[in-house]
């Protein structure tokens, strides 16, 4: 299927004609944007369509040699897993652009050409099955990104797109060195020098070799992540971007390093990572705790949900190493949960912004009397946010509590207070920024058609997912059983081995 | 009848959805209507199950598709009416409709109508949802929806701090509890793999032993979500605060639905509490020092509806007790009477708040004096219900009920003791807030009139508040036992004591009452004496919970937030920090020390050698011909020479 | 017959006697004769081999030979002419256009 190939390369041509021809005005940039990226949305929802969620494995695959010569492939290829975060990345992008109607203000043409640029990488994020393929989309979407935070940002946005920067690149070099290792162990076991990840699936890691490698991808992943002792870098990146920007780091961005762990570093590694998975859960709840407690005394409302993501990406990692149906079923939901909720709330806030010119919560108050559809809107993503049953992020949440409680009773209680932490401090958001007295009688607009179809869109997905997930969950059944039948294999494995040892 | 089921809260969540959507482009006054047709569409189909028998025959059941699929695991969305269900199902529905039609013009003046309706009918479907649901996934999604609908209307005039406050308190409380009931579910689903409430309390009565460990702490954490929904101790703090809300919502849910949805959570999971006796004794104990707890804090309260609002905690608890004991079918009862009686008396008093212009203190109220009769009327039938005056009121045969029924559970006399000083207490403090109100002046100025969409719901509910008892006569009477034998396939029967002693448990149940009245009208008479007593004020104080976690809970947390913010930037920035200071350093070093030093030195040194032989050889480059001749000679003769050697 | 032995001496006077012209004197003409003078040295010993060895190779050498230095002088007598046109000298020692005037620095 060609069409792989076409989510990735429609963007980036697009890129290229908008930012380097510069023939086009402002005003068209925004629309000629637009169009690529619904035309994007259309092509994934037909893929969607015309996918089968019965069939075994991959829906699609794509591949082309790139240099044979060092064994490596153009590899595409989309399960289930990659499918709904293509569909969630053709969602956001088009709300990113439409976000920033009228709040960029110079420079649109390379504006759209790195919101393009950046599309372009995580769609090869979400689809390269060739590690160096991979590599080369994880730093493409990095660098756009950088110049989004840099250009367009707040008032500290050169300290924020710095930090992000340095941190990612760390990151991502030692998960190159890990790839590189990895070939070449492979190579030298089986004589066949290659970068694809089917063949690599089987290679045969000794010993330490395996935890290192390991290590090395999960840095990576958990810089993306973030983990809670390299999450700094978000808090300043989320608050210092731009709407648009917000919205694809956290929508976005964010779920890149959660599909890592599930696409490479558990089948990849799954000794390893079993070894690794009690770590990795404590990492997890510590920043489900961590992120809520920091969201609570935050003043700036884009940080206040930037430390809430920290919270919500810890639960996904939580279910991820819970490794079993019900947590990684509900992991994988609620990284499409969170990208839809918390982009919605940066859009909000942006929408804010705009009317009254500040992020700071003090500043704020009783707006919900001037703007009701706007109180209306922030109301229901914050209780998505905060886990009400039959909004979106519930399903994930209880799933993946759920299945962690299978694994660790304790783990599972501390995660259930991340819940009740999570309402403690998007309550006390929504009450500093809606409820009481209005400070100023300035006319303010409500949202207009615009904004209302912007949150509209994303009203009726977190409803969906929240009300009736199944169709979701059908296509997740295969990723998730595919990374469990490793766990148990593993497990068999060592009672196998020290069965032979007796 | 079961592939209409889901009409029961299908039609008040349509009405939100429609008030949500198209509210705008309906009048305030057909927002009104719309809302009050939903519930009475809820209510229609309610009464059409009763008709067509669901009373007596086997369960209805519906599953309308599945939520979640995982596994094999499908959880759905459906529904089951069996005779507790039906129960709630029609005092919500029931209740529900009487408020909508109170509130058409209570909230008439009010500007934000659609927000109002919408928040109602939103909740009527989730407490539809939650005592319809056929599992506890779906139990717990219209449990989180009552609670979010709690939160928005208490804060409903949210330009007041407080009253937002009130709201946040309200959910944040609750949602400990919830969060409880989440744990107790995923103990469930870990154990069973399934949350078919129909399955799990089969399979756990079939594979747990009596109280053994998984059990009790099933039924704990179940209780602890119960507790927190219901306001009993010590998660009450809520309901106090959650009166800032408009009085019919303070009727509706903090009386009459939302905070039993605890004692029907606890009902439709006994066979867990069965199996966990010593859990089932503590649900009775913190009934009981609930009761006297909400009883004694609402005798010293000067708020009428915080006067009310101790008074549910301190009903719930006579439920908790209840179910406590094992007595299932008689928490039921009372819950219903109360429902009636305590919505009626909330309505009430709402009606003297808003036409005496929003005063809240009982004193006050009592000099502005023009309440119009029915009102009054309504009140003291309320007020006499609640205080269980003897054979004409349907509390006194509900609360009678229990207390017989508390005397042969386990250290039965201890809690009877404590729910008997309840009634006594009831008594007084209901009782002191009619005479300071109604009788502290006799001033006849122009009464106002109540319109009548206020009037019929206060009518109806006195009505089975006065009525609403004579389904279950106490024990030994020579009168029929309709609900306990109704009930009798759902719960197993109490264990009742011997006639004589219930004969006189009944006689002083009923005489208690009277000695309260009595004590009230003198406690009145001798008012404002102590008025600041120490005991009077930690009375008032809600025994001083609300400055316990404050301090114990509130305080700490937001200081450890504090702390953890700012040793972020000291730890994780600071360490940054740190770590790029030492990389500066480094590659200070390395400039210094290697660059310059070796590197540049040796580059530098090999420069100098090819300056120096360049400078050397350039002379022989002089452009004297005659010397390049002489070299070419000389070279000649030099290879000549060689090669002749 | 004269023996080679001869022949070679005159030649190598004749050679080392041009070569001392280049080598001392520093007007351009004499310089050109030098050349000459040790053309000659070179021809003469090609004549004698020839005649040693009774092969005419030597004798095409040197014919050969006078050709190219005819030619040759044609065009060193136009350079010699140009030179003093362009620099007004005749002496050798003045032409140094080509030595590294940029002594001790690199380029």
């Amino acid at each position: 299927m060609y069409w792989l190939s076409v989510l990735i390369f429609l963007p980036l041509s697009g890129a290229l004609v908008v930012g380097l021809t510069g023939r086009f005005s402002a005003a068209s940039v925004r629309w000629i944007a637009l169009a690529i990226t619904v035309a994007e949305l259309l092509i994934a929802l037909g893929l969607w369509w015309s996918a089968s969620p019965d069939s075994n494995g991959y829906l699609y695959i794509v591949q082309a040699p790139w240099i044979p010569i060092m064994g490596i492939q153009f590899l595409l290829g989309m399960d289930g897993l990659s499918l709904l975060l293509v569909l969630l990345t053709a969602l956001l992008v088009p709300i990113a652009i439409l976000v920033s109607w009228n709040s960029i203000r110079h420079n649109w043409p390379t504006f759209a050409a790195l919101v393009l640029t950046t599309q372009a990488g995580i769609m090869g994020v979400f689809l390269a099955l060739d590690l160096i393929l991979f590599y080369v989309f994880w730093e493409l979407m990095l660098v756009p990104m950088y110049f989004l935070i840099a250009l367009w940002g707040h008032e500290r946005r050169l300290y924020a797109a710095y930090k992000f920067f340095l941190f990612t690149v760390t990151g991502s070099l030692l998960m190159l060195v890990a790839i590189l290792g990895l070939y070449f162990i492979h190579g030298e076991q089986t004589g066949i020098y290659t970068f694809n990840y089917f063949e690599l699936l089987h290679t045969n890691l000794p010993g330490n070799t395996g935890m290192w490698l390991m290590l090395g991808f999960f840095v990576a992943f958990a810089v993306k992540i973030p983990l809670f002792p390299i999450h700094s870098w978000l808090p300043d990146a989320h608050t210092e971007a731009p709407t648009a920007g917000s919205i694809i780091l956290a929508g976005l961005l964010l779920k890149t390093g959660a599909y890592g762990l599930l696409r490479f570093c558990l089948p990849l590694f799954p000794e390893a990572s079993v070894d690794f998975a009690p770590f990795a859960m404590v990492l997890g709840v510590i920043g489900i705790l961590y992120g809520a407690l920091l969201a609570l005394v935050q003043e700036d409302m884009k940080r206040l949900i930037a430390y809430s993501s920290i919270s919500h990406l810890g639960f996904v990692v939580f279910g991820i190493y819970a490794w079993n149906q019900e947590g990684l079923h509900g992991a994988m939901l609620l990284m499409l949960a969170h990208g839809v909720t918390t982009s919605a709330m940066f859009a909000i806030i942006g929408m804010l912004e705009e009317r009254v010119d500040t992020r700071l919560l003090p500043c704020m108050g009783g707006l919900l009397a001037p703007m009701p559809r706007m109180g209306a809107m922030l109301l229901l993503f914050t209780l998505s946010a905060m886990g009400m049953p039959g909004l979106a992020n519930f399903v994930g949440e209880f799933l993946v509590l759920a299945g962690v409680y299978q694994v660790s009773a304790g783990l599972a209680i501390a995660g259930a207070m991340g819940v009740v932490a999570s309402a403690i401090y998007l309550l006390w958001m929504y009450q500093r920024a809606m409820l009481g007295e209005l400070s100023s009688e300035h006319a303010w607009s409500d949202l207009d058609h615009r904004e209302m179809l912007i949150l509209g869109l994303l009203a009726i997905t977190v409803l969906w997912l929240g009300l009736y997930p199944a169709p979701f969950l059908n296509y997740l059944q295969v990723p998730a059983s595919v990374i469990i039948e490793l766990n148990t294999a593993t497990l068999v494995g060592i009672e196998d081995a020290l069965r032979r040892s007796d | 009848m079961s592939q209409f089921l889901w009409l029961i809260p299908g039609t008040p969540m349509l009405g939100a959805l429609i008030i949500a959507l198209l509210g705008g482009l309906l009048q305030r006054r057909h927002l009104a209507i719309m809302a009050t047709c939903a519930a009475a569409i809820a209510f229609l189909v309610v009464l059409l199950t009763w008709l067509a028998g669901a009373a007596t025959s086997q369960p209805l059941q519906q599953t309308l598709y599945t939520w979640i699929a995982v596994g094999d695991w499908n959880p759905t969305i459906g529904f089951i009416l069996d005779r507790l269900a039906l129960i709630m199902v029609s005092v919500v529905s029931g209740v529900g409709l009487l408020i909508h039609i109170y509130s058409i013009s209570f909230m008439a003046e009010d500007s934000d109508q659609r927000r109002y309706y919408f928040f109602l009918n939103l909740f009527l479907a989730g407490m539809l949802i939650l005592v319809l649901a056929d599992n506890l996934l779906l139990l717990y999604l219209g449990w989180e929806l009552v609670g979010l609908c709690s939160f928005a209307l208490i804060g409903f005039w949210y330009h007041e701090p407080m009253r937002a406050s009130a709201g946040r308190k309200a959910f944040i409380t609750t949602r400990i509890g919830d969060m409880s009931l989440a744990l107790g579910i995923f103990l469930l689903y870990s154990q069973f793999n399934d949350l078919s409430l129909s399955y799990l309390l089969a399979n756990a009565a079939a594979q747990w032993e009596a109280g053994s460990q998984l059990a009790i702490l099933t039924a704990l954490l179940i209780l602890g979500g119960a507790i927190g929904k219901s306001a009993q101790l010590p998660l009450q703090v809520w309901l106090p605060d959650a009166m800032a809300g408009p009085s019919p919502v303070s009727a509706l849910i903090h009386a009459a639905t939302m905070v039993t949805a605890g004692v029907y959570l606890i009902a439709r999971t006994y066979p867990l509490f069965e199996l966990a006796p010593h859990v089932q004794w503590s649900v009775a104990a913190i009934g009981a020092i609930t009761i006297i707890y909400g009883a004694s804090a609402a005798l010293a309260q000067n708020d009428f509806k915080r006067i009310l609002a101790y008074s549910t905690i301190s009903q719930v608890g006579y439920m908790f007790l209840a179910l406590g004991c094992g007595a299932y079918a008689l928490a039921l009862f009372h819950l219903v009477t109360h429902a009636f009686f305590k919505s009626l008396l909330f309505l009430a008093a709402g009606t003297v708040i808003h036409s005496s212009g929003n005063e809240h203190n009982i004193h006050n109220l009592g000099r502005l004096g023009n309440h119009s009769p029915l009102v009054r009327w309504s009140f003291l039938i309320g007020a006499a219900s609640l205080a269980g005056f003897p054979l004409i009121t349907a509390g006194f045969y509900s609360k009678e009920a229990i207390l017989t029924a508390t005397w042969s559970a386990p250290a039965g006399p201890l809690l009877w003791v404590f729910a008997a000083f309840g009634v006594l207490l009831t008594a007084v403090y209901i009782f002191r807030v009619y005479f300071l109100v109604f009788q502290g002046s006799q001033s006849s100025a122009s009464m106002p009139s109540v319109s009548g969409s206020m009037t019929w719901p206060l009518l109806i509910l006195a009505l089975f508040s006065l009525i609403g008892g004579f389904v279950e006569f106490p024990e030994g009477w020579p009168a029929p036992h309709l609900w306990s034998t109704w009930l009798e396939d759902e719960f197993k029967s109490v264990v009742l004591p011997p006639l004589a002693i219930a004969y006189s448990l009944q006689f002083i149940t009923s005489l208690l009452p009277l000695i309260g009245i009595v004590l009230a009208f003198v406690l009145v008479r001798r008012k404002q004496i102590g008025h600041s007593l120490p005991i009077i004020v930690f009375l008032r104080r809600g025994w001083g919970f609300d400055a316990l976690y404050q301090t114990m809970l509130i305080q700490p947390y937001f200081s450890l937030a504090r702390f953890l913010k700012n040793t972020d930037t000291l730890l994780v920035e600071g360490t940054l920090q740190k770590l790029t200071h030492a990389c500066l350093i480094f590659a200070t070093a390395c400039r210094s020390g290697v660059e310059h030093g070796v590197l540049d030195k040796s580059i530098n040194g090999l420069l100098a050698g090819l300056r120096f032989g360049y400078a050397r050889l350039s002379a022989t480059q002089n452009g004297l011909l005659t010397r390049y001749a002489l070299m070419i000679s000389a070279g000649a003769v030099f290879l000549l020479s060689y090669w002749l050697w | 017959m004269i023996p080679l032995t001869h022949s070679l001496i005159i030649a190598a006077l004749l050679f080392s006697l041009g070569l001392l012209i280049i080598l001392l004197r520093r007007e351009l003409l004499f310089i050109l004769m030098g050349l000459e003078v040790m053309f000659n040295g070179a021809a003469l010993t090609a004549v004698a081999a020839g005649q040693y060895w009774n092969n005419a190779d030597g004798q095409v050498l040197t014919i050969f030979l006078m050709v190219v230095t005819a030619a040759e002088l044609a065009v060193a007598l136009i350079l010699v002419w140009l030179a003093y046109e362009h620099f007004k000298v005749t002496q050798i020692d003045m032409l140094t256009q080509l030595k590294d005037d940029t002594r001790g620095e690199p380029p």
